[in-house]
């Protein structure tokens, strides 16, 4: 409709062109602009009203996301509540094992005290401050219990090694292999002494054999003897496990003796030296002393004869692979 | 400006009156309409881009502190499983010490717990019947632990039928000692590594790890046949042996006190004594034997009265475990 309009003047009686000034012009543009801005406006108000906007469904999105995450947090945390439990199962296990005293329960469960950190949350005004502190509350609880439960396994590794040391050190086997043994005396206490023809207390055992068979230790330890003594033993090794307790292999052979010297370490099972006659001894033998704080102690205590010779061969065997130079 | 508006027609040579056909109305209507629907995206955008509503403020900030909270806690859980699985790792290595053997994974020690559990792979693997298919392996997991337990010889069945009631009372039937989470089990029948001498042997009877005094009860009816104390450092220490008849002899070794006398009739549960570490033992356990017919047999097989099915399996577990024993 590009074509021109006109109207009718009544005071011209004529047909004149329309013509709107600019003026009003902009003023209409204006007003039809702003009436359709209306219109938008409440359209978008009452379709929002009921509709999420954009926004809202993005925000609605990324809340999904973070729900998911707190439900896998909140998972993991029963998750390793549960490793927890476990770790401490084994804890009292261990305890029983090790002989310690079990864990009081108030210790483990780790109460948390006041926290500072709880506290500025909880005056925060949080709009999820159930959930969030809760949350807080357990992993802190959870790091309070492992830091416990590390504290319990350094005193149960401890104790555990100690008790290897322990158990690796006492005598404990026959210092002669069951098949070089040729005779065993399980005399202790009073007896008629073969040379000297008296009855005397006899502090050890005998173990009766062919020349030059091995001896071997009967725990680990340190030789603290090694040598030619004159007191009866003739050729001694002295061998200090600590713990109270020390070994010693009498009446070695004259020719070669020992097989360690003074301040070695030995492992059970190692060869210390062999079988002879020297000092005041009778015949072929191994006089045998196991002594708990200086003080002779019946030495059957601290063997098995029933360990099979196979066992013992394995064992031996054993010791010469833990045998390493240990200084 | 309701002035009639006339157009000057050239054909004929006429001023017309402009009628406004209603096709007009319409199309201005549409026009306005998408100007308006133009005004409308653009408001849309700048209010998202420069203004948010309550509601997405609400979400936002909703959203903002669970982030926060998010990213904080999930750095504490970082923390929380390195430290869990440092713990792990070192209760493990306890573990090696004590029993010089890779540790029982966790799903093993729960499984007397969750039963089903180690159905629920095959359950997660949606497979279309898999009813069926975890029936049947419950099924096959039972004759298999029935299989164990009828290995039992023909004249044993014959014998049953015969004294039933006698010999129901008389055979062992139980543990020797309380063990309803099963953690006791520490160690079976077999070829196992002495904890003393290191070396592989044959282990003869269970372990049950307790703490000291724990009571040890009799698996079944009989005669005390040995009541015997030991001072000795080495083999059963202070032991019970019981005669049950039909064959069977039952040993409770390395105990703290007996409290029964050679010559006493006991019923099966009757307390016999305390639970200790005499003898050559590395901890407080009850080394339990059966002897049937002189010859030492594996009593996994006659623990069978207070045991589920699924408790079963996980001693079958823990004694097929080829550990250090206790001694």
């Amino acid at each position: 409709m590009t074509k021109v309009k006109y109207y009718y003047n009544e005071e011209t009686c004529a047909y004149e062109p329309v013509e709107t000034p600019l003026k009003a012009r902009l003023w209409r543009y204006f007003f039809y602009l702003l009436s359709a801005t209306l219109v938008a406006a409440a359209g978008l108000y009452g379709y929002y009203q009921t509709n999420p906007t954009p926004k809202e469904e993005l925000l609605a999105s990324n809340r999904q996301k973070l729900d998911i995450q707190w439900d896998i947090l909140q998972h993991e945390i029963k998750f390793i509540n549960t490793a927890l439990a476990d770790l401490q199962l084994d804890d009292h296990e261990l305890r029983e094992i090790l002989e310690l005293n079990d864990l009081p329960a108030e210790i483990r469960a780790a109460g948390i005290g006041g926290d500072n950190q709880l506290n500025s949350l909880i005056a925060q005004n949080l709009k999820f401050e159930k959930q969030i502190v809760a949350a807080y509350q357990k992993i802190s609880k959870l790091k309070a219990q492992l830091k416990i439960q590390g504290l319990s396994l350094d005193t149960l590794t401890k104790y555990a090694r100690a008790r290897e040391e322990f158990w690796a050190h006492i005598p404990a086997i026959q210092p002669v292999a069951h098949e070089d043994l040729r005779r065993f005396s399980p005399v202790y206490g009073m007896r008629l002494n073969p040379v000297l023809g008296k009855w005397m207390p006899h502090k050890g055992l005998d173990f009766m054999g062919k020349r030059g068979i091995p001896i071997y230790a009967t725990g680990d330890g340190v030789v603290t003897l090694a040598q030619m003594t004159y007191g009866g033993f003739g050729n001694l090794v002295v061998i200090d496990h600590g713990y109270g307790y020390k070994t010693r292999y009498a009446h070695l052979n004259r020719m070669h003796p020992f097989n360690v010297k003074k301040g070695d370490h030995v492992k059970r099972g190692q060869v210390i030296g062999y079988m002879g006659s020297s000092g005041r001894s009778a015949g072929l033998h191994l006089h045998y002393e196991v002594l708990k704080d200086n003080v002779q102690v019946n030495p059957i205590g601290f063997f098995q004869l029933e360990l099979d010779s196979e066992s013992y061969r394995k064992l031996l065997l054993l010791a010469k692979e833990n045998t390493a130079p240990l200084d | 400006m309701a002035r009639i508006k006339y157009y000057y027609d050239t054909e004929t040579c006429k001023y017309e009156r402009v009628k406004v056909r209603t096709w007009d109305v319409f199309l201005n209507f549409l026009g306005f309409l998408s100007i308006a629907l133009l005004i409308a995206i653009g408001l849309l955008w700048g209010f998202t881009k420069y203004f948010e509503s309550p509601k997405e403020m609400l979400l936002r900030k909703e959203n903002e502190e669970l982030k926060l909270h998010y990213d904080i806690l999930e750095k504490e859980m970082q923390d929380v499983r390195a430290m869990l699985a440092n713990l792990q790792e070192r209760d493990d290595n306890v573990y090696r010490v004590i029993f010089e053997a890779e540790p029982i994974p966790s799903s093993i020690r729960q499984a007397g717990a969750g039963g089903s559990e180690k159905y629920k792979d095959l359950l997660d693997e949606n497979l279309l019947q898999e009813d069926l298919i975890v029936r049947n392996f419950k099924t096959i997991d039972q004759l298999k632990r029935q299989m164990y337990v009828q290995t039992k010889s023909y004249d044993e069945i014959i014998d049953l039928a015969l004294n039933k009631e006698k010999m129901m009372a008389a055979i062992p039937a139980i543990q020797p000692i309380k063990n309803k989470e099963l953690t006791r089990l520490a160690s079976g029948f077999g070829m196992r590594i002495h904890p003393i001498y290191k070396v592989k042997r044959m282990h003869t009877g269970l372990d049950f790890s307790a703490p000291r005094g724990t009571p040890i009860y009799a698996t079944g009816g009989g005669t005390v046949k040995k009541a015997q104390v030991s001072y000795r450092k080495t083999g059963y220490g202070n032991q019970v042996e019981i005669d049950h008849g039909f064959g069977y002899v039952t040993k409770y070794a390395h105990m703290q006190i007996i409290v029964v006398k050679r010559g006493q009739k006991v019923k099966r549960g009757d307390l016999i004594g305390y639970v200790g570490s005499t003898g050559g033992s590395t901890a407080p356990h009850c080394h339990y034997e059966i002897i049937k017919n002189g010859k030492k047999i594996n009593p996994i097989q006659y623990i069978i009265q207070d045991v589920t099915d699924e408790e079963y399996e996980k001693l079958l577990e823990l004694a097929s475990r080829e550990n250090q024993s206790l001694g």
